[in-house]
């Protein structure tokens, strides 16, 4: 049973527990009702999804925090609420509380814009994404062919804020920070596409629902081991984590792009760092890990996939804590020079793998 | 249908105040928005894999570009 058709079905009985009659509300022969009906169980369907994501977040900050700490020796939050976990909440209340400054030479519109540009990608990607099933509930929210597309799509839509927020700030440090942001983009998308490309041709399929099922004997991490190397590393560079933290660099450039921004405009650019963290790590294990496939059919699917994602953002954490930074220069080399020739020969690899064994993935 | 037209009408907005706007920077941003609101229409239309490419090329490549251009330029620099 679809997501949809569950909240439908809810919605109805609701309807019908208060006698209201909604289906025969016409309009000129057109059932206004019914999609009326329809409109509502998406926008649930969306809030329901984003409201998740958005708790996935939350706790995604709050074992970053912890983990940090350990790591460091610290003991990181621990005065609000049971071991710290609302401290998270107590700075978002912080956040909204500070003065939203606007530095009076930044061009207005621009400056106000870019973090809506950086955040809705985030917030639409998730939609995108097959949740696989709990018991007969299947989660999967928008099923039509090319998701995928529409993924990547969404992620290369998100550094144009990044660009244009640093841009209309007219700090230098935020020009630089812009500036690498866009020479970091170039760097790696063109590197992603190629190993998106290859798992399209491998599964024969636009779809992520598509790609996960042809998973089921094996995932493609085994098959394409450059791919996800290259995958893996423009998903770092991506969410501009270290070693790749060039445009957001705190102690050089002093958070690059979002230098200016303060109070809730810098959260919802925090936000979106987080989310693309959340979102890269659900993309990586649906691609090479098999996403919502598992051994044991009992296990429900989003079991498995949010235990996937989950040791990819243990990954991210750890690469962010751990690793220094690399030179822009170094980063453009690596990007033109190395990953772009492995995703290449990598395509050439699927290409054959499609032609001669391909029925058999 | 109402919700094409609507998109239309909008999409129109957004190309005559890219075209129209002094500031460089400001017909970059509507620009991102009028290739988004093209393929909001391609989308609608069910035709997702020409939406999906507007966004790569489109947002994802051409406006990457005039954006990098925009920042060699004085003029924006120099502005107010």
């Amino acid at each position: 049973m679809d997501l949809f058709y569950f909240i439908l079905s809810i919605l109805y009985g609701i309807l019908k527990f208060l006698h209201i009659n909604f289906i025969p509300f016409n309009w000129g022969g057109y059932p206004v009702g019914e999609w009326i009906a329809w409109a509502i169980v998406g926008l649930v369907e969306v809030i329901i999804v984003f409201a998740l994501s958005m708790l996935l977040v939350v706790i995604l900050v709050y074992v970053f925090r912890k983990y940090m700490a350990d790591l460091q020796n610290r003991i990181g939050p621990n005065r609000v609420g049971p071991w710290g976990s609302l401290q998270l909440i107590a700075d978002v209340f912080k956040l909204i509380q500070k003065q939203d400054l606007i530095p009076s030479r930044a061009d207005r519109i621009a400056f106000k814009l870019a973090p809506y540009i950086v955040f809705t990608p985030v917030a639409l990607g998730f939609v995108l994404i097959p949740f696989g099933n709990i018991s007969i509930l299947n989660l999967m929210v928008l099923n039509f062919p090319y998701t995928v597309l529409f993924l990547i799509a969404f992620m290369i839509i998100s550094p144009l804020g990044e660009i244009i927020g640093g841009l209309s700030s007219h700090n230098k440090f935020s020009l630089y920070g812009a500036l690498r942001s866009a020479a970091q983009d170039i760097g790696y998308e063109v590197p992603m596409m190629i190993s998106v490309i290859s798992v399209i041709i491998l599964a024969g399929s636009y779809s992520a629902n598509s790609i996960v099922y042809a998973q089921r004997n094996i995932p493609f991490i085994i098959p394409e081991v450059l791919g996800f190397f290259v995958f893996f590393f423009a998903m770092i560079a991506k969410q501009s984590i270290p070693p790749f933290d060039l445009p957001e660099s705190g102690s050089e450039l002093v958070s690059g792009y979002s230098t200016e921004y303060s109070g809730m405009r810098y959260g919802i650019f925090y936000m979106a760092n987080f989310g693309f963290m959340a979102l890269t790590s659900f993309v990586v294990a649906t691609l090479y890990l098999g996403g919502w496939e598992g051994p044991f059919p009992f296990i429900p699917g989003l079991f498995w996939l949010l235990i996937k994602a989950a040791i990819f953002m243990v990954i991210f954490l750890l690469s962010w804590i751990a690793l220094g930074r690399v030179r822009i220069d170094q980063f453009l080399n690596l990007g033109w020079k190395y990953l772009l020739p492995l995703s290449i020969i990598n395509l050439l690899i699927s290409a054959g793998l499609a032609l001669t064994v391909g029925g058999w993935f | 249908m109402i919700l094409l037209y609507i998109l239309g009408i909008m999409g129109i907005g957004f190309a005559i105040l890219s075209a129209g706007s002094k500031n460089l920077l400001h017909s970059a941003l509507w620009l991102t928005f009028l290739v988004v609101d093209v393929a909001a229409i391609f989308f609608f239309l069910e035709n997702y894999f020409i939406s999906a490419i507007e966004v790569l090329v489109y947002a994802g490549a051409i406006v990457t570009l005039i954006l990098t251009s925009v920042m060699m330029s004085r003029r924006y620099l120099d502005a107010e």
